[in-house]
């Protein structure tokens, strides 16, 4: 029998995936005014857990999401899912790679910027490159924007409920003894 | 309410976000000035109509063929067949600058300036 100061890694991982569609669901169900945006609350599992998960499981949390976010979307055969899978994954790797090297210096809030700018410049991209063509441009400026705005407000979630969720501390310390 | 806590390093991604997004605006509204045309961005190439006459456009993507209207100088997604009709919703365009997009059908339409008059054009 597992001890009570121990949480198996794989429920903690359900429990946060599950959350995380949970979010996404919520997202879908809040109206877009225009196409590319999102608020982004199913990426916080992913902030929340930046510093205690690994890369392998934050990357696992993140096929969930975006495969689930397809689901529920019904965009899972359309351009939408490139979408969604290269700026989750962007994202991904760019707030594991600033929070490993600069975790001194950056807070929940700027580890989630980088990862709002990764996702939103990485669509961006993708839309000049392979779908929109060059006339792709003018959206840049309104999703760099809204998602900048998202981006602060998810990192100011998460750096708050890390510091107050007994939940959070009681996880944090259970992984670290594991 | 708490205040943010904020490190050093966090204000260089806020300034980056916003450089990014004030060099696209820069680019996108390179040649402003002029009269108003409708770029339409297709899967099939791009259509530059003028916005002074009225007209429909099908445009033809994956999905399906999105209608486009051009009306008293006015541009919009009139029907799609994408599945959340976010295009439609963007609503009527008429400034310079202003864009709607339907990314499942993989159409942009935007409203840009030339000094040229033009009737109709495909690339």
């Amino acid at each position: 029998m597992p001890s009570p100061n121990k949480i198996p890694r794989e429920k903690l991982l359900a429990f946060l995936s599950a959350l995380g569609l949970f979010f996404a669901v919520i997202e879908y169900l809040l109206p877009k005014p225009v196409p590319f945006m999102r608020l982004g609350i199913s990426n916080l599992p992913l902030v929340l857990m930046i510093d205690v998960l690994s890369f392998r499981e934050l990357a696992i949390l993140a096929g969930v999401k975006v495969l689930g976010q397809g689901l529920i979307n019904g965009t899972l055969a359309s351009y939408v899912f490139l979408f969604s899978t290269v700026g989750t994954f962007s994202s991904l790797v760019t707030m594991v790679g600033v929070h490993r090297l600069f975790r001194h210096r950056l807070s929940l809030i700027g580890v989630s910027l980088w990862g709002a700018l990764a996702s939103n410049l990485a669509q961006l991209l993708l839309s000049v490159f392979i779908l929109l063509g060059q006339g792709a441009w003018m959206i840049g400026p309104l999703i760099l924007t809204l998602g900048g705005v998202t981006g602060f407000l998810i990192g100011w979630f998460a750096q708050m409920f890390q510091a107050r969720s007994v939940w959070f501390q009681r996880v944090r310390h259970a992984l670290q003894a594991n | 309410m708490n205040v943010p806590q904020l490190k050093g390093w966090d204000l260089f991604p806020m300034l980056l976000t916003l450089g990014v997004g004030l060099g696209t605006l820069a680019y996108g509204y390179w040649q402003m000035g002029g009269t108003p045309r409708l770029e339409i961005q297709t899967p099939e190439g791009q259509f530059v109509f003028p916005m002074n006459a009225d007209r429909y456009f099908e445009a033809r993507g994956p999905l399906g063929t999105s209608l486009i209207k051009i009306e008293n100088g006015q541009a919009w997604f009139e029907s799609s067949p994408c599945q959340n009709k976010i295009c439609i919703q963007m609503g009527h365009q008429h400034h310079v600058g202003q864009w709607a997009a339907c990314l499942p059908n993989r159409i942009l339409l935007r409203i840009t300036a030339n000094q040229e008059d033009v009737d109709a054009i495909s690339q």
